[in-house]
C-alpha cells in the first residue's frame, strides 16, 4: 500500500512538472523537443476524452429519469402533482436494463429522451442515481443537525456549478478536468488543445498551468484585422499585432494580451487541423452544434497531437421553476437528440470507446411541485455515455418516493447517496489516474469508498 | 482644486457612457463635485417605454417575443445620446445587479417589459434604496424573471409549496448576498469561518410573501407593463412567513408581508457593503480597498442625514471617492476591464456618432464573434454577464486573490470577436448611427496631435506616451491625402489596446 502510494505520487509529480520544467522562456524549439520528450517518457497509449454535458439550471432528476414500477410510479405520481408525467407516456422508453437499481425498482426515461434508449439497452449508457455534492457520507440526521461536513451554499445555482466542476464554491481556483489533464501534461504536445469549452466559461477544465481553450461552434474565431492591411499600411497591421499582444504589467492587461496572442496562435493550428474533418449527422441544434464543434476536434486530434482531452459543452434554461412541461421536454429532446447523433459520429470516426460523455447540473430539483414548476434540489440523476461505458444498467440507490422521508431533506429534495467525487473519480480512473492520483483530483474521495463506484469496463 | 482634460476624461468613463470633448471641458471648468451635482439633479430624460410608444412599436407586430429590435434602440439611444448621464449609467449598472432578460419575459410586448424596467431602474436610481427593491419586486418583467407572478400560495392537500426562487435570488443577488459581511465588505468570520446569510429554510419561509402577485390589467394595450403587480388575496400565503430571524404572523395580508419584508431584508447589515461593492465594481474599479467600500457602506447607512439607502449619495460617495479620484495608475491591479457595452458607447459619444434620421438601429449584440458577447438587458440568467466576484484561473490575478469579472466574458473566441466588431463601426458606423469625425479629420495631418485626442477620449490619462507615439508613427505610414483613414486606424489601434481595455 505504502509502496504504491509512493509510486503513484511519484509518476504524478513526474507527469505533473513535464511540462512546467521547460520553462516559458525557453526559445520555442526547445520547448517542442522537451514536450516530446516528455511525451514519449509518460504518453498513455491511446487516445481518451472525457465531454461533459452540463445542463445549466438544475437539471429536474424527476422528470428526467422517472419512477416506473408500480409502486414508485404511484408515490411519485403523488408525490408530483401536476408536473408528474403521465405513465402511459413512459411505456416506450422504460428501461430493460441488465441490472435492476439496487433495492429493486425500474425507471423509465423521459420520452423526449427517447433517442437514448438504444444507447441504454445496447449497453452504450449508464445511468446515475442519486449523485451530487457530499464531502462525507451524510444521513438526513446529519444534515438536519450540522454534525457533518457539508458542502458549501447548497441549493445556489453558481456556487453548485462550481461545486460540480471543482468541488468548491464560486471562486474555486482549478476545476477536476483541469487537474485530472495535469497528470497527462505530456500527453499532448500543446497544452492549449487539452481542456476545451464551447459551451462557455468554466472552471472545470482550469488545471495548474492552463485554463480551458474557448472555441465557437465553428471552432476558433480569426481577428480578421490581422489578415489585410490596415487601409493599406502594414505597419498599423504589425502594431496592431504587437499591442494587443505583447506582455504588460498590469494583471487585467495581461491577461487580456495573454487571451489574444493565445487566440491568435491557436486559430491558426486550429483551421489548418479542421479543414480536412467533417463528421457526419445531423448537427442541428444549439448542443448538437456544440458537440458537433467536439467531435471534430477530436478527428483532428493526431494533427492537433492531442492524446487526452477533456471537453465542455453546455445547454441553459433547466432552472424551471414555473412551466416545467412545457419547457422541459423540449430540452430534453435537444439533449437526447444531441447526444445520439454525437455518439454515432464519434463510432463513425473510429473513437466510441476512446471518448465518454457525461451529463452534469448543479443541482437536482425539488420532487413536489410549487404549482406548475420544481424548486432547487440537491441529488440528481446522471447519464453517462460511451462504448468503454459498462452500461445497460443503473448505478447508486434511489430511496423510498415520500416528500418527508429519509431519503429527502427539507421537504423533497433529494440527499445525495453518490458523491461527485465519486462519479468523477471513476470516469478518472478510466482515463488512467492511479487511485492516489484520484485522490489528488478529487478532494473527498477519501471519504467515501473507493470501490465504491466503477461505471467503466475494466 | 484643477482637474486636468485627461483627468476629467477617466472621470467621465466613470460616471458616464463615455467622455465627449464638450463634457470634458465641462467637468474641467466646473470641478468634478459641482459637475457631478448638477447631474445629480437632472430630472429623468424621455423613458425608453415613452420613446417606444412614440415610435408606434406598441403593434402587433411585436406583441410576441422574438422582434424586440426596438428595444436596442431605445437602450444604446439613451446610453449615446442621454443628457442624464449618471443616472441612466447608474440605471445600467443597477441592471447588471437586478437582472432581467427581454426573453424571459412572459407577457405580451416584451421589450416595453424590458424598456419599462430599466426605465424603474433610473427612476430609482439616484432615490432610495428600498422603494428600488420594492418596485424591482412589484414589477412584471421581474415576476416573469424569476417566475413569481402567478405563484400560489401552499396546498398542504397536494403538497404543492411555494415557488422559491425570487426568495432565494432577492437576498443572494439583490440584497444581502450568500456570507455574513463587515461594513468594508470583507466577509465575516466566526471562529475562522465565513457565516452563511440564510439558510433554506429562511427561504422556503420568505418565499410565502412572494405568492398571490400577478400581471395588473388585461394585455390589451402596453400599459400593464408599468403597473406594479396586483395582488389577489386569496392566492396569498395568510400562514406564518419566518426568515432572517423574523416572524410575520398567519393571517397578514400580502400587502403588509412585503412591506415587512422589505423592511426586514433592507435593514439588513449587510445591503450597505454589499450593493456598494457591486456599485464600486460596476463603475470605478474590480478591487476597492476595503477602506473605499467601507466609505461607500457607511454613506449608505446614513446619508449624513440620518437616512439609510440614499443611493444619490452612495453614488456621490462613489464617484468623488479619493481612491476613484487620485488612483495610483501605476497600480497593476486597480481598474476594472470596460465591458463590451461601454466600449461602444464610448466610441459614439468620444466621436460625436449619432443617429442621422431617429431610428437608432442598433442590433442584438449578443454574438461573440463578430459583435461585443454583450448586448444590454439580454443576459441569458438572472446571475448577469458576468459574476462580481470571477477571477480567472490559472493567472496572476487569482494567485493576488484579485477579481475580474469581466473578463468571464472575455475568451479566445470574444476577443477575436469585439476586433472584428470594433473594424466595421470605427470604419463606417452601424446603420444610421453616423460619424464624420470632422474635428479628427482636421488633426489628421498631424498623427501625434491625432492620437493624442484619441486617446483623450477614449482612455484619459491612462495610457502610455510609448503606445501613443507608436500608434502615432504607424498612423504616419497612411497618405496624408486619406486623412479620414488615418482617423480610423489610430481609432482602430488605441481601442485595440488592453491600456484602452482595462478604464483606470
Amino acid at each position: 500500500m505504502t509502496r504504491s502510494h509512493d509510486a503513484d505520487r511519484r509518476a504524478f509529480l513526474l507527469r505533473a512538472c513535464a511540462l512546467g520544467a521547460t520553462g516559458a522562456a525557453a526559445p520555442l524549439a526547445l520547448n517542442l523537443a522537451a514536450l516530446g520528450a516528455a511525451a514519449a517518457q509518460s504518453a498513455p497509449p491511446s487516445y481518451k476524452a472525457l465531454v461533459c454535458v452540463f445542463l445549466y439550471g438544475g437539471n429536474d432528476p424527476y422528470n428526467t429519469l422517472v419512477p416506473f414500477d408500480d409502486a414508485a410510479y404511484r408515490a411519485y405520481a403523488a408525490a408530483r402533482g401536476d408536473i408528474a408525467l403521465p405513465r402511459d407516456a413512459l411505456r416506450a422508453t422504460a428501461l430493460r436494463g441488465k441490472v435492476a437499481a439496487a433495492g429493486g425498482g425500474q425507471f423509465a426515461l423521459a420520452p423526449a429522451l427517447a433517442p437514448l434508449a438504444p444507447l441504454y439497452e445496447n449497453g452504450q449508457m449508464a445511468a446515475l442515481l442519486n449523485v451530487g455534492p457530499l464531502v462525507v457520507p451524510t444521513s438526513k440526521a446529519d444534515y438536519i443537525s450540522a454534525r457533518v461536513p457539508l458542502p458549501p451554499k447548497l441549493f445556489s445555482h453558481n456556487d453548485q456549478q462550481s461545486y460540480w466542476q471543482a468541488l468548491a464554491p464560486e471562486g474555486a481556483a482549478s476545476g477536476w478536468g483541469g487537474r485530472l489533464t495535469d497528470l497527462f501534461a505530456g500527453a499532448n504536445t500543446q497544452r492549449t488543445f487539452t481542456g476545451i469549452t464551447a459551451g462557455g466559461s468554466t472552471v472545470l477544465l482550469a488545471g495548474r498551468k492552463v485554463a480551458g481553450y474557448r472555441v465557437g461552434i465553428n471552432g476558433s474565431t480569426p481577428i480578421e484585422l490581422l489578415y489585410r492591411d490596415m487601409y493599406g499600411s502594414s505597419a498599423c497591421t504589425a502594431l496592431l499585432r504587437q499591442l494587443i499582444t505583447q506582455p504588460r504589467e498590469h494583471l487585467m492587461e495581461r491577461e487580456l494580451s495573454r487571451i489574444a496572442a493565445q487566440s491568435i496562435n491557436a486559430d491558426t493550428q486550429l483551421r489548418a487541423a479542421l479543414a480536412d474533418v467533417a463528421v457526419p449527422g445531423d448537427f442541428n441544434s444549439p448542443l448538437a452544434q456544440q458537440l458537433k464543434i467536439v467531435a471534430r476536434i477530436i478527428g483532428a486530434r493526431q494533427a492537433l497531437g492531442a492524446r487526452r482531452q477533456v471537453f465542455f459543452v453546455s445547454q441553459n434554461g433547466y432552472d424551471n421553476h414555473t412551466g416545467l412541461n412545457d419547457t422541459h421536454p423540449a430540452l430534453l429532446r435537444e439533449l437526447g437528440q444531441s447526444l445520439a447523433v454525437f455518439q454515432a459520429a464519434l463510432s463513425s470516426l473510429g473513437v466510441a470507446d476512446q471518448v465518454t460523455t457525461f451529463t452534469a447540473s448543479e443541482f437536482g430539483r425539488t420532487l413536489g411541485s410549487n404549482g406548475n414548476g420544481s424548486d432547487h434540489g440537491w441529488g440528481s440523476h446522471h447519464l453517462v455515455l460511451g462504448g468503454a461505458v459498462n452500461g445497460g444498467r443503473y448505478y447508486g440507490t434511489h430511496p423510498e418516493i415520500a416528500l418527508d422521508g429519509p431519503g429527502f431533506v427539507d421537504n423533497g429534495r433529494l440527499l445525495p447517496t453518490l458523491a461527485v467525487d465519486q462519479l468523477g473519480a471513476s470516469l478518472g480512473a478510466w482515463f488512467g489516474a492511479g487511485r492516489d492520483e484520484l485522490g489528488m483530483v478529487f478532494p473527498n474521495l477519501r471519504n467515501f469508498d473507493a470501490e465504491g463506484l466503477n461505471v467503466m469496463r475494466a | 482644486m484643477t482637474v486636468t482634460p485627461g483627468q476629467a476624461s477617466r472621470f467621465l468613463a466613470q460616471a458616464t457612457f463615455g467622455p465627449t470633448p464638450s463634457q470634458i471641458d465641462a467637468v474641467v471648468r466646473d470641478g468634478y463635485a459641482a459637475w457631478l451635482d448638477a447631474q445629480l439633479a437632472m430630472p429623468p430624460s424621455q423613458t425608453h417605454f415613452d420613446w417606444l410608444l412614440q415610435q408606434r412599436k406598441n403593434t402587433e407586430a411585436f406583441k410576441g417575443n422574438g422582434i424586440n429590435a426596438p428595444l436596442e434602440s431605445t437602450l444604446w439611444r439613451k446610453f449615446i445620446s442621454a443628457e442624464d448621464q449618471v443616472r441612466t449609467r447608474v440605471a445600467f449598472a443597477l441592471s447588471e445587479i437586478f437582472v432581467v432578460g427581454v426573453q424571459s419575459i412572459t407577457a405580451s410586448w416584451p421589450l416595453f417589459g424590458a424598456a419599462g424596467f430599466m426605465d424603474l431602474l433610473a427612476e430609482h436610481a439616484l432615490g432610495n434604496y428600498q422603494d428600488l427593491l420594492t418596485a424591482v419586486t412589484r414589477n412584471l418583467s421581474m415576476g416573469c424573471m424569476l417566475t413569481y407572478r402567478g405563484n400560489r400560495k401552499e396546498d398542504p392537500k397536494t403538497g404543492r409549496h411555494p415557488d422559491e426562487n425570487y426568495a432565494r435570488e432577492v437576498m443572494q443577488l439583490f440584497s444581502i448576498g450568500l456570507l455574513e459581511l463587515a461594513p468594508d465588505g470583507t466577509v465575516r468570520r466566526v471562529d475562522g469561518a465565513p457565516v452563511e446569510t440564510y439558510t433554506n429554510a429562511d427561504v422556503q419561509g420568505l418565499a410565502k410573501v412572494f405568492t398571490g402577485w400577478d400581471i395588473n390589467g388585461p394585455e390589451t394595450d402596453v400599459e400593464f407593463h408599468r403597473r406594479p403587480m396586483a395582488l389577489n388575496n386569496a392566492l396569498h400565503s395568510m400562514a406564518e412567513k419566518r426568515f432572517l430571524g423574523a416572524v410575520i404572523p398567519p393571517g397578514t395580508d400580502g400587502h403588509l408581508s412585503l412591506k415587512r419584508a422589505m423592511d426586514v431584508i433592507c435593514a439588513h447589515p449587510n445591503v450597505g457593503p454589499f450593493i456598494g461593492m457591486q456599485l464600486i465594481q460596476r463603475l470605478v474599479t474590480s478591487n476597492p480597498s476595503p477602506a473605499y467600500v467601507g466609505r461607500v457602506s457607511a454613506v449608505f447607512n446614513d446619508d449624513g442625514q440620518g437616512r439609510r439607502g440614499n443611493l444619490k449619495a452612495v453614488v456621490r460617495a462613489i464617484l468623488l471617492d479619493p481612491d476613484a479620484r487620485n488612483p495610483d495608475l501605476g497600480d497593476p491591479g486597480w481598474g476594472k476591464v470596460r465591458e463590451p457595452i461601454l466600449r461602444f458607447s464610448g466610441w459614439a459619444r468620444a466621436f460625436g456618432a449619432t443617429s442621422t434620421n431617429g431610428a437608432w438601429a442598433m442590433p442584438d449584440t449578443t454574438d461573440n464573434t463578430i459583435r461585443l458577447g454583450q448586448s444590454p438587458m439580454r443576459s441569458a440568467t438572472v446571475f448577469n454577464f458576468f459574476r462580481p466576484r470571477y477571477t480567472p484561473p490559472v493567472t496572476e490575478l487569482a494567485r493576488r486573490h484579485l477579481v475580474a469579472p469581466e473578463l468571464q466574458i472575455t475568451d479566445e473566441t470574444s476577443i477575436a470577436g469585439y476586433l472584428n466588431f470594433l473594424a466595421i463601426y470605427a470604419d463606417r458606423g452601424w446603420e444610421d448611427l453616423q460619424t464624420t469625425y470632422a474635428p479628427e479629420v482636421a488633426l489628421a495631418h498631424d498623427p501625434q496631435a491625432l492620437v493624442a485626442r484619441v486617446v483623450l477620449l477614449l482612455a484619459g490619462d491612462a495610457f502610455s506616451a510609448q503606445t501613443a507615439s507608436a500608434i502615432a508613427n504607424a498612423v504616419a505610414t497612411l497618405p496624408a491625402s486619406r486623412p479620414r483613414d488615418r482617423v480610423r486606424a489610430a481609432i482602430l489601434l488605441v481601442a485595440a489596446t488592453p491600456e484602452y481595455l482595462v478604464q483606470k
